[in-house]
């Protein structure tokens, strides 16, 4: 008995310490995470455009995707991308570049894109082409959208399947996950790529929802309207602090009928929208899905109940994750 | 704590592939994967479908609408194309030879063991579950083995068991499976008892009660708000499941997790037990339980021994016949007691019973007659 008690006391003493130490990590990322977005008194969203991106074939012609991608980038950067980004990324870092490919060809990350970013790190930072991985939930979503799985050499390719799930669980306020070992173990950043879409249940998939890739039960979080499961989601520490950038693919715009592709629902936007701040995009990407459901005289997200709170939320003092209004965010559009 | 627990149903998955044992249940090593042509995939159940090849799931209350290649909250029944499938059909992740008492079911067969299993999933997420790391996953995040209906039958009978328990997860969630491997049961002699959560619709559960012996509910509290809060489901469809069961000729027993500051005070004691009285009668057995730290609740201490047994005193003061405390080993509650002349009808030390003084359902020492299935 009096073993169990002292057994149990060293517990207790050394759960306080872990835990205790496991705060400052955690208040140390929640500081970082703030400084990265509230430095700024705005955000910044650049929307970059090209009505000429696509052949007669309606197919995206991979040149001005490539132009397409490095303008959206110098302008976001302000032409010092190396130098701005070279803060968070070197010849060292093990970058994971996150897709979203559940709606197979018709609508998920363009492979062209996700490749040439990888290309991007590789030849702007040096980095190996072993360091980096693009990934989604499962490797056959990969492959339905015309990715090819390669877990060998060179720049990898596979599904949270092929590695697995973290043993803990990882909590931040109603969420409480295991992570993706890709977010946990094999990644020191992450560059977000998600798609434009409609969301039949959490109202829009963008930034913020794409993350719910890296985690084993996000069929719990669509509750609500995921409403704060998506931005529980996105602040436990281990994501929030390594993703460091967000490309979102709106080559495609779908607002209705999502997350599967609906062709009659789905137009080409023919743009890619970057920025570091997750909510700010999201909060566009609303804008942009409400405005193309009332030119289509379909009801609002609002009027269909699917409005995605969510986004406000993560704009919360509890989540700090990015701004979602107007004076606070600065969006600037490049045409080409 | 967590890790620990993992790490246990890690070393109980690869027992099970220990080639005595699989040899001994008789079970394939044979793994399929989840992800396997629809053609050897079983449809669900139980589903409406819409436009778009969208599908309403309508098992459980929750009710999902589901989009193409996406799945229900439970994380196992999947749209493909408009059709709905279970994932989760021949595909067990866990199984054990568990004696009835475990489940707990006292008055059902007591001192048999019963051939026990369960898939991953679950309908709802209790922040309490004590088998997480099973109930709150996907199929393809653990390793599972092909089980067919029939062989669950056969390695049961072979195991000089007469019981098949669908168990540890939520049985609700692999509704075919459970309802095949019943009937391929039944056919040999077999009883089957559910440990379900009760979160099922009033549909499926009348068919399921045609073909099954036993349930046992785990009615989580006697109020919606903490239903919401803390096991991310409703309250009154359990209670019409519970009402249901009563109603039909299942045997039915209760458990009530007691958990401190959350669903342990006086007045839900009594309120739970007043409805209890009311709706399905005194003869049901209620077992009030000890709760442990687990999962998301790892803030709160064990529950008290003193308010379980405040728990027993207080739904016997209303009239309840036969009330256990459970997850206290050695404590006189475990025993099954003649309400009439009091004495120890089934002495219990934990799942092991010391003696049984219940004869063709009645007391052996002044004869009253004790509800339940015995012989």
């Amino acid at each position: 008995m009096r073993i169990n008690e002292r057994r149990s006391f060293l517990q207790k003493l050394f759960s306080f310490a872990g835990l205790a130490f496991l705060g400052c990590k955690i208040k140390n990322e929640n500081n970082e995470r703030k400084s990265a977005i509230y430095t700024r008194s705005k955000s910044k969203v650049v929307i970059c455009s090209d009505n000429k991106l696509r052949d007669s074939n309606n197919e995206i012609i991979e040149e001005r995707l490539n132009i397409l991608i490095d303008k959206a980038f110098n302008s976001y950067f302000n032409n010092q991308t190396k130098e701005i980004l070279g803060a968070k990324i070197n010849k060292n870092t093990r970058v994971s570049i996150k897709v979203n490919c559940l709606a197979g060809k018709g609508l998920s990350t363009e492979k062209k894109l996700a490749y040439f970013i990888a290309e991007k790190l590789i030849n702007e930072f040096g980095l190996e082409k072993n360091s980096i991985i693009i990934w989604d939930r499962l490797s056959d979503d990969l492959e339905r959208a015309g990715y090819e799985i390669n877990t060998g050499k060179g720049i990898k390719c596979f599904g949270n399947d092929y590695v697995g799930y973290t043993d803990d669980v990882y909590f931040f306020g109603e969420a409480g996950s295991l992570l993706s070992k890709i977010v946990t173990e094999y990644s020191d950043v992450i560059i977000n790529i998600p798609v434009l879409k409609d969301h039949g249940i959490v109202g829009l998939s963008g930034c913020l929802k794409n993350m719910f890739g890296a985690i084993h039960n996000p069929n719990k979080y669509h509750i609500n309207v995921g409403d704060p499961y998506v931005a529980d989601v996105y602040s436990i520490s281990e994501i929030k602090s390594k993703v460091i950038l967000h490309v979102c693919d709106a080559t495609k715009l779908q607002y209705e009928g999502g997350p599967p592709f609906i062709p009659k629902y789905c137009e080409n936007f023919n743009s890619i929208i970057i920025s570091e701040d997750p909510v700010a995009i999201d909060y566009y990407l609303l804008k942009l899905i409400e405005e193309k459901r009332r030119v289509n005289s379909l009801k609002s997200l609002k009027e269909v109940g699917r409005y995605p709170h969510y986004i406000f939320t993560a704009a919360d003092s509890d989540h700090n994750l990015g701004f979602a209004s107007d004076d606070k965010i600065n969006f600037v559009k490049v045409d080409l | 704590m967590n890790t620990n627990r993992r790490n246990f149903f890690k070393k109980g998955l690869s027992f099970c592939t220990a080639p005595f044992l699989l040899d001994m249940f008789d079970i394939t090593t044979e793994q399929n994967k989840y992800f396997v042509n629809n053609e050897s995939l079983v449809e669900a159940k139980y589903y409406n479908k819409l436009d778009n090849k969208k599908i309403q799931c309508k098992l459980c209350p929750r009710e999902c609408t589901i989009d193409n290649f996406e799945r229900g909250y439970c994380g196992v029944r999947e749209n493909r194309e408009g059709v709905y499938y279970t994932l989760v059909h021949s595909q067990a992740v866990t199984f054990h030879v568990d004696p009835v008492e475990k489940k707990p079911l006292f008055h059902f067969f007591p001192g048999e063991e019963a051939f026990s299993f369960a898939t991953v999933g679950c309908n709802v997420e209790c922040k309490f579950c004590q088998n997480w790391q099973i109930s709150q996953i996907r199929p393809e995040q653990t390793k599972n083995y092909y089980i067919s209906p029939e062989k669950i039958a056969e390695s049961t009978k072979k195991n000089n068991c007469k019981i098949i328990a669908y168990t540890y997860s939520e049985p609700v969630i692999f509704y075919e499976y459970m309802y095949d491997t019943i009937l391929a049961g039944n056919k040999i002699g077999l009883k089957s008892v559910m440990i379900s959560n009760g979160f099922i619709n009033t549909e499926p559960l009348k068919k399921l009660c045609e073909i099954i012996s036993a349930i046992k509910i785990d009615l989580k509290a006697i109020t919606e708000s903490f239903y919401k809060k803390y096991v991310n489901g409703e309250l009154k469809p359990v209670l019409n499941s519970i009402n249901l069961i009563k109603k039909s000729n299942v045997w039915l027993e209760i458990v009530y997790l007691v958990i401190p500051t959350l669903n342990d005070s006086e007045k839900e004691f009594k309120e739970l037990s007043k409805w209890i009285k009311q709706n399905i009668g005194t003869d049901v057995p209620i077992h009030f339980t000890r709760f442990y730290p687990q999962y998301k609740l790892m803030n709160l201490p064990p529950t008290p021994i003193k308010t379980l047994n405040l728990a027993k005193e207080i739904s016997e003061s209303e009239g309840l016949k036969y009330v256990y405390v459970g997850n206290v080993p050695g404590n006189p509650g475990e025993n099954t007691y003649c309400p009439k002349c009091k004495n120890v009808l089934i002495e219990r030390t934990g799942y092991v019973i010391r003696s049984n003084k219940i004869k063709n359902n009645h007391c052996s020492f002044c004869n009253n007659y004790i509800p339940g299935v015995f012989n």
